[in-house]
């Protein structure tokens, strides 16, 4: 069944109303090598068996692997059989915002424990329904603090030891105030503070840090929080693995004015880059100028506990082409995913779960010491470098033949990081795992 | 204060001067104290927040210069002549019903030095801004 609502009488219509004598001319700004010539190759259909097979066929050209200790942003984690559970019951899984959207008391609730849970983990006041990923949070952050700072035309100071990946994503965000940006460089595996220090002046606006960074090492957020505490700089920061802050302050503590992290580590998978979520925490004062929807919790007419879409005039759908930001939703179901797991883990779960990362971590970076590899003595959370002899890319290509992955070959993103391997560790790596990785390193260096 | 009325029962001081954009201004010794009209607070709804500049900022006329946000939407506020912003109302942005409710009076948003007189000359006397809103109301 074709589903056409219009007849050729109501098309007719349409196109006389814009001047158009055929729907081709609609399409005339695109130029024609562009435009899809003729029917597109797809298969005829399928029987739902014949279907089911080609699928598990394409599924078989890249089997989930046994084992991996691959992370740099998305991070496998074990899922308790609730979160799945819950997430995929239909009030929430076929909900989407109506328009009306008081109407989904339950929805907006979920929303507002979201925004809770969020401000909790990140110290912060403020948190919004949530937007796509990390990466794009952290350049709506950006966009943010630019609409704080008003026509004041300073320098954006962005750490480069950010996951590549995200300065991409970040640079595209920046790409019509290019200039304005001056990047802080490495001092080995973190920040160069000195060199912070040398260029924090009254010309700078803002500035941009990941903690763990792309190296999985815990920048030193106390002292940058000394350096920006007397000046007028907005302090925005980026986290890829929020678990951390089950062991870390959360970067509010440290007077962060914009945080923002990729949720996909908290009830997410980590399947083909994950199915992911952004958190974007700010203060109150800058309520004003946050991109994205937010939930408030107020009275109903009879005194009753209820929930709203609250500061809505700036969004899109109300204010047009001078709204916030032209994000005017949020990944509920990924955010659902993950306030469901944080409910279910609470304070003390997170906290050990985060333990249980950083001393497993801790565990295979002894090993590997012991071992004679170079393991930086840096302050990381469950995510480290090991620097290999032979290119990283060497250990990744033996341990795929036995269908595992045994890190991320940071060279895929520098020429100059081609010897370091990232290797990441999680609850759901055994000791004797972890063993086993050493002895497989060890044995691929000879 | 003399005021006129329109039909619809929008008040008009008439020692006003006024702008398409529903902004009034009052000469007030070589500067301009603005704010917006009685029409414009009507068709805006309850009003939540203001946003000011700072002083000391200056704008060309008809450039932003500050929001208001209602219950169904956020407005932009265009100055009415050039000038540097030499006070604003502090208060309204946490007494934003004044606008509301005293849109000539406690409502005031921003007092602009005068850079250029002849600017004043092209603003609506209150007779012609009465009959441009009786024209908008009859549109609709």
């Amino acid at each position: 069944m074709k589903y056409i609502p219009q007849s050729n009488e109501d098309r007719r219509e349409l196109l006389n109303a814009v001047g158009a004598k055929h729907i081709d001319e609609l399409f005339q700004h695109i130029p024609s090598e562009l435009r899809v010539q003729s029917n597109l190759n797809y298969p005829l259909a399928q029987s739902e068996q014949d279907l089911r097979k080609t699928f598990q066929e394409i599924g078989a050209l890249s089997p989930s692997p046994k084992r991996s200790f691959a992370g740099c942003g998305i991070y496998q984690h074990e899922i308790p059989s609730v979160v799945p559970f819950l997430q995929g019951r239909s009030e929430f899984s076929t909900a989407y915002t109506p328009f009306q959207p008081e109407i989904s008391q339950g929805l907006l609730q979920c929303i507002y424990e979201f925004q809770t849970l969020a401000c909790q983990l990140t110290e912060m006041e403020l948190s919004n329904a949530s937007l796509y990923d990390g990466a794009t949070s952290l350049g709506e952050a950006i966009l943010m603090a630019l609409r704080i700072k008003k026509r004041s035309k300073g320098k954006i100071l962005i750490s480069q030891a950010i996951q590549p990946f995200y300065l991409q994503v970040v640079q595209t965000y920046c790409k019509n105030f290019q200039d304005r940006i001056q990047f802080i460089p490495l001092s080995g595996d973190h920040l160069d503070i000195s060199q912070l220090k040398q260029v924090l002046n009254d010309q700078v606006d803002i500035l941009v840090t990941q903690s763990p960074n792309v190296f999985g090492v815990i920048e030193n957020y106390p002292e940058i929080a000394s350096l920006i505490k007397e000046s007028k700089v907005l302090w925005l920061t980026s986290t890829m693995e929020p678990l951390s802050f089950g062991l870390t302050k959360g970067p509010g503590a440290y007077g962060a004015h914009i945080v923002t992290a990729e949720g996909q580590s908290f009830g997410n998978s980590a399947y083909l880059g994950g199915s992911t979520y952004g958190i974007f925490c700010t203060k109150d004062e800058f309520i004003r100028n946050l991109p994205g929807r937010l939930v408030g919790q107020t009275l109903d007419q009879r005194g009753r506990r209820s929930y709203t879409l609250t500061f809505a005039t700036r969004e899109q759908f109300i204010r047009r082409g001078r709204a916030t930001s032209n994000i005017c939703t949020n990944n509920n179901l990924n955010m659902l995913a993950g306030l469901i797991h944080m409910s279910v883990l609470g304070k003390r779960g997170i906290r050990e779960l985060a333990e249980q990362n950083f001393s497993k971590t801790e565990f295979l970076k002894d090993e590997l010491r012991k071992s004679d590899f170079q393991v930086s003595d840096s302050p990381t959370f469950n995510e480290f470098v090991l620097e290999t002899k032979q290119p990283a890319s060497h250990f990744l290509n033996a341990s795929s033949k036995e269908s595992w992955v045994c890190g991320v070959d940071l060279g895929r993103f520098k020429e100059e990081w081609k010897h370091k391997l990232l290797i990441h560790v999680s609850e759901l790596h055994s000791k004797e795992e972890l063993l086993q990785l050493t002895q497989f390193l060890r044995a691929q260096s000879k | 204060m003399a005021a006129e009325t329109s039909e619809a029962g929008f008040n008009v001081p008439q020692d006003l001067l006024y702008t398409k954009n529903h902004e009034w201004v009052r000469v007030e010794d070589g500067t301009a104290v603005v704010g917006i009209t009685d029409y414009a607070q009507n068709q805006l709804g309850d009003i939540t927040y203001v946003e000011l500049p700072e002083e000391g900022d200056s704008f060309k006329r008809e450039a932003v210069f500050g929001t208001v946000d209602s219950l169904k939407t956020v407005a932009e506020l265009y100055a009415p002549l050039d000038g540097e912003v030499v006070e604003i109302n502090a208060d309204l942005p946490n007494n934003a019903e004044n606008v509301n409710e005293k849109p000539y009076d406690d409502g005031w948003v921003i007092k602009l030095e005068i850079s250029n007189e002849a600017q004043l000359e092209e603003l609506f006397p209150a007779a012609e801004y009465l009959k441009f809103i009786s024209k908008l109301s009859k549109k609709k």
